[in-house]
């Protein structure tokens, strides 16, 4: 197998985030956009035959970390919460073509005002390659995503992390957001961004299968020790995963 | 490299048996190299360590940083003062190494003082041992105490969680301790040994006076290869984590560094973890409460402060420094469940389940930063004999007489300790003259396990030592066990200990599996063990004799320090029959109430003196081996007991040994290193604010302390921070501070 990658920045959504501030509360958000295509599909045996190829998606949170489990601790006045949407279910039916793309969107968000919230949201994600015939097939595919991660207020913390890898062993990334209020300069309380395409270059001999794991992690922590409460505005996050689906489109329409 | 694979290759450098045998001589500690890394730390493809300074950096402020303890007690609050401790408020321990009832209770002092908690220390009050003339190994003695001077800690208490940020203490139930207290209100809890100087300490092959701090680093916990259950957490992918041994020699230091944190004496409230502390420090600004000076020579670029304002803390966080330092496959597994916790909160990280490793790794790195070597001694010229030249007379026959009496016998080489095996032998490797011409260069040839004699009033014979270890007789033997003692797992800490346990047969008896014990030569020995000769070499209770006892040693019979008739070894029988008789001294071993030789460098500033604090001046300690050590015992090197008898010959009225201890001194002296002395880089630190006994006296305290009104207030000793370029007023010594 033959992988080749390059990385491009596409674009950063400080400009969007809206930080937002409250006295006497504090409160984090990240949220990841995880996305991939197929570029093209290549049988180098039989030219144009592609019906030995099948592409599946699987998408799924960690039940051990749900807010049921033990994923989440909260002391006092504070919350968290996680929310996903997007292409990646648990489907199995059918084959993705050439141009065809699966993204998913896998946020978090909590505020405390008098309490704390510890709290680690974990989601996995699958893309199966599976060639079922003789043939060889070359299929390049690209990965994008978007990492932001927020902390305001008192006392915060967040942090977004997706690791990336496949099954055969050719690559295995790590790549995080990470803000904090802990320290008394703007840098760190603003938030971090990252955003990538990598390109790969995947060859499937006679039978052969590939899987490709995007795997999202958010762990987010918010203590606030004053008893005054302020109203909390429009959690961060959900500007994040709004700019995030809307970035999402371009990048789908893009990517036609 | 293994120790006794150097050993082979220095043993064809060593000089014959017949040398006159003054031993490895004092030498500049200049371009002496650390001992070397182990493999894979920061070489290899995939390297532990990714970022030698941000190591550095990561380690320093952990050790100066008062979150890291569980109620602001910092490494650095008992390695303040040229790398000890020379505080003299509650800084008592009764002596509970030793199991006899005394090691339980608080003895008067010397001055008549009741001594105890919250106690301060007067001048009067040292030695702890003392006789009528102080010079005499016969004179009576008029006192002794088993109290140990050392370092106060923490309160410790029952370990229930810790903030995350903000307050650093731990939540602890806190309770007065039974011992440490005053009417009942608690005060801080003492170390029973006294606490030895941080700088130079590096080039130890194991640390702690009793040597428990395991030359290999497993990674969590202090045992090295000893403990079964230590490992590290290491990502194969992004779906998979696994727990895998490590084993990192010459890593004391980071081994050292993991007890501290969790002794209830020292730092730690009880069951308290090193996940604990990672999950406490991950999101904090490193020193968030301590001013950084801005010209710190490690800290200043992060830190907040400009010339006429100090503020506290770096521009980073732990969490960071950690991702920046090490390789990524020890953090970045994001997945819990993998790694336990406490009920009620969240699993632990890869991060938080490998703390202990980062925690370890980085106060080895800071602390393999401290080495003095800019003393008068070590800029010196010398001549042919290895004397200095241009340091006065005083000095010159200071360093004379240290060789005659044959202290450089222990306190060796550059470092001034045999302890300092993997540098000693680098230099004998690469010269075999490297501590003085047509001197015996034995015990500094990397071999970790020796043979000498002991006992030299009984002349029982030789024993078996650590190389590095001795039992000098500053206590009874049976008052602290030091190097005679076991590990947690009831093994010995003694490598001479494993060795006749070996020889013996028994199984499993090397847990040290790094240290080469194995492979060790007999003949190297500096005195004879198995002989082979047609006529015994030594008193035969002393060693094994001919046929049919002895085997060849199967590590062979060349490049030896002694003749090929002493390569053998007894065969399993006789040693085992031989180490079961406790008449026997021919398996005997010299480790019980045997300590760790300290290096001597910037020793005016590192009082009190010895494993248990008992000495304040380097006079003290110069009439204790004036009169052949307190109590020459089984296990004593001879020559402790023959400094008595050559200095005990009316030296109080004889103008030259007046004149020749007063030399030592001026020697001694000339080991300080105005850098440390100064506190210049790389001795410069942050703000800390040390504990420093309690309002109130040894007979009343004051209850109320913010952590729990059941314990006493603190007095503070506040130390300002100091940038790269030190400070105008030097360090004073021990004996500076204690009142008359």
């Amino acid at each position: 197998m033959n992988i080749t990658k390059k990385a491009l920045i596409l674009s950063t959504l400080s400009a969007t985030l809206g930080l937002q501030t409250a006295q006497a509360t504090s409160s984090f958000s990240s949220t990841s956009m995880v996305s991939v295509t197929i570029d093209s599909i290549t049988n180098t045996t039989n030219a144009g035959d592609l019906s030995g190829i099948s592409i599946t998606e699987g998408f799924w949170i960690d039940n051990t970390l749900s807010d049921e489990g033990f994923g989440k601790t909260v002391v006092g006045n504070a919350n968290s919460s996680y929310f996903h949407s997007g292409d990646w279910q648990d489907d199995t039916d059918g084959s993705i073509a050439t141009g065809g793309s699966l993204s998913q969107s896998f946020s978090a968000t909590g505020t405390a005002s008098n309490g704390e919230v510890n709290s680690n949201y974990f989601s996995f994600g699958n893309v199966w390659f599976a060639n079922n015939s003789a043939d060889k097939y070359t299929i390049n595919y690209s990965i994008n995503y978007l990492l932001a991660a927020n902390a305001t207020g008192e006392s915060a913390n967040s942090s977004v992390a997706l690791s990336y890898s496949n099954d055969l062993g050719d690559f295995d990334e790590y790549t995080e957001a990470t803000a904090s209020t802990l320290l008394n300069t703007s840098d760190f309380k603003s938030s971090t961004d990252n955003t990538l395409l990598t390109s790969f270059s995947l060859e499937l001999g006679a039978f052969e299968e590939d899987i490709f794991y995007a795997d999202v992690s958010i762990t987010g922590y918010a203590e606030a020790k004053a008893a005054e409460v302020a109203p909390v505005p429009v959690p961060a996050a959900g500007w994040l995963m709004l700019s995030s689906l809307v970035f999402l489109r371009n990048f789908r329409r893009s990517s036609i | 490299m293994r120790l006794t694979a150097l050993a082979a290759i220095l043993s064809s450098l060593l000089l014959p048996q017949l040398t006159h045998a003054h031993g490895p001589k004092p030498t500049s500690l200049k371009n002496a190299p650390l001992p070397a890394l182990p493999a894979g730390l920061i070489d290899g493809a995939s390297p532990i360590i990714i970022d030698q300074q941000k190591a550095i950096l990561l380690g320093k402020a952990l050790f100066w940083d008062m979150a890291v303890g569980s109620d602001g007690v910092a490494c650095a609050s008992c390695h303040f003062h040229a790398g000890a401790d020379s505080r003299t408020t509650n800084q008592l321990n009764p002596g509970n190494k030793n199991p006899a009832a005394s090691g339980e209770t608080f003895e008067t002092t010397a001055s008549g003082a009741q001594g105890g908690p919250n106690y301060t220390l007067k001048r009067s009050d040292f030695p702890f041992h003392q006789r009528e003339n102080p010079f005499s190994h016969i004179s009576p003695t008029t006192f002794d105490s088993d109290d140990t001077s050392a370092s106060s800690g923490t309160f410790s208490g029952d370990y229930n969680g810790a903030p995350r940020t903000g307050d650093i203490n731990d939540e602890c139930t806190r309770d007065p301790d039974a011992v440490f207290h005053v009417n009942r209100i608690g005060t801080r809890r003492v170390e029973p040994r006294n606490t030895p100087t941080v700088i130079n300490a590096v080039f130890n092959h194991r640390n702690f006076w009793d040597g428990r701090a395991n030359n290999t680093f497993n990674g969590s916990s202090i045992w090295g290869d000893r403990d079964a259950d230590a490992g590290i957490w290491v990502k194969v992918n992004s779906r998979k984590v696994k727990k895998q041994k490590l084993a990192l020699i010459n890593s004391s230091l980071a081994s050292q560094a993991l007890a501290p944190p969790l002794s209830d004496a020292e730092m730690g409230c009880r069951q308290r973890t090193f996940q604990e502390l990672g999950r406490k420090l991950l999101l904090r600004r490193p020193l968030e409460h301590q001013n950084v000076h801005h010209q710190d020579s490690v800290l200043g670029a992060l830190s907040f402060s400009t010339v006429n304002d100090l503020q506290p803390g770096i521009n980073t966080t732990y969490q960071t420094l950690i991702k920046q330092t090490f390789n990524k496959k020890y953090w970045s597994y994001r997945r819990r469940g993998t790694f336990g916790g406490r009920d009620g909160q969240l699993p632990y990280t890869q991060m938080e389940a490998n703390f202990s490793m980062f925690f370890g790794l980085a106060l080895q790195m800071y602390e393999a930063t401290l080495v003095s070597d800019d003393s008068p001694f070590d800029n010196a010229n010398f001549d042919e004999k290895t004397l200095p030249t241009n340091l006065g007379d005083s000095v010159r026959r200071g360093a004379s007489a240290f060789e005659e009496l044959h202290c450089n016998a222990c306190h060796s080489g550059p470092v001034l300790t045999s302890n300092a095996i993997d540098t000693n032998a680098q230099l004998l490797e690469a010269n075999s003259q490297a501590f003085g011409l047509n001197t015996d260069q034995s015990g500094v040839d990397g071999v970790a396990i020796n043979r000498n004699i002991v006992n030299y009033d009984n002349a029982k014979g030789s024993k078996f030592f650590d190389t590095g270890f001795t039992n000098t007789g500053v206590q009874s033997p049976n008052a602290d066990p030091g190097l005679g003692g076991f590990d947690d797992f009831n093994n010995p800490l003694s490598f001479s200990s494993q060795y006749t346990e070996y020889l013996a047969g028994t199984a499993n008896a090397i847990v040290d599996t790094k240290s080469g014990i194995e492979n060790i030569k007999s003949c190297n020995f500096q005195k004879y063990f198995a002989s082979n000769r047609f006529f015994p070499p030594f008193i035969t209770t002393s060693g094994f004799f001919r046929e049919p006892d002895i085997i060849a040693d199967p590590n062979g019979n060349t490049n030896c320090y002694n003749d090929a008739f002493e390569a053998f070894i007894p065969n399993s029988t006789a040693a085992a029959t031989e180490l079961a008789n406790p008449d026997s001294q021919k398996m005997a071993f010299a480790t019980q109430g045997a300590f760790k030789v300290p290096t001597l460098r910037n020793i005016e500033l590192t009082g009190p003196y010895m494993h248990n604090g008992s000495m304040a001046t380097l006079e003290e300690v110069i009439e204790f081996y004036s009169r052949g050590g307190n109590f020459n015992n089984n296990f004593t090197h001879e020559f402790v007991a023959e400094m008595g008898q050559i200095a005990g010959k009316d030296p109080v009225l004889n103008a030259t040994a007046i004149q020749k201890r007063a030399d030592l001194v001026a020697f001694l002296k000339s080991l300080t290193d105005d850098r440390v002395k100064y506190e210049k880089a790389p001795f410069d630190h942050p703000e800390l604010t040390v504990f420093n006994g309690h309002t109130g006296n040894a007979s009343n305290v004051i209850n109320g302390n913010p952590l729990d009104a059941s314990l006493a207030i603190d007095n503070n000793l506040i130390l300002d921070a100091v940038g790269a370029n030190g400070r105008s007023t030097p360090l004073a010594s021990f004996v500076e501070g204690l009142a008359p």
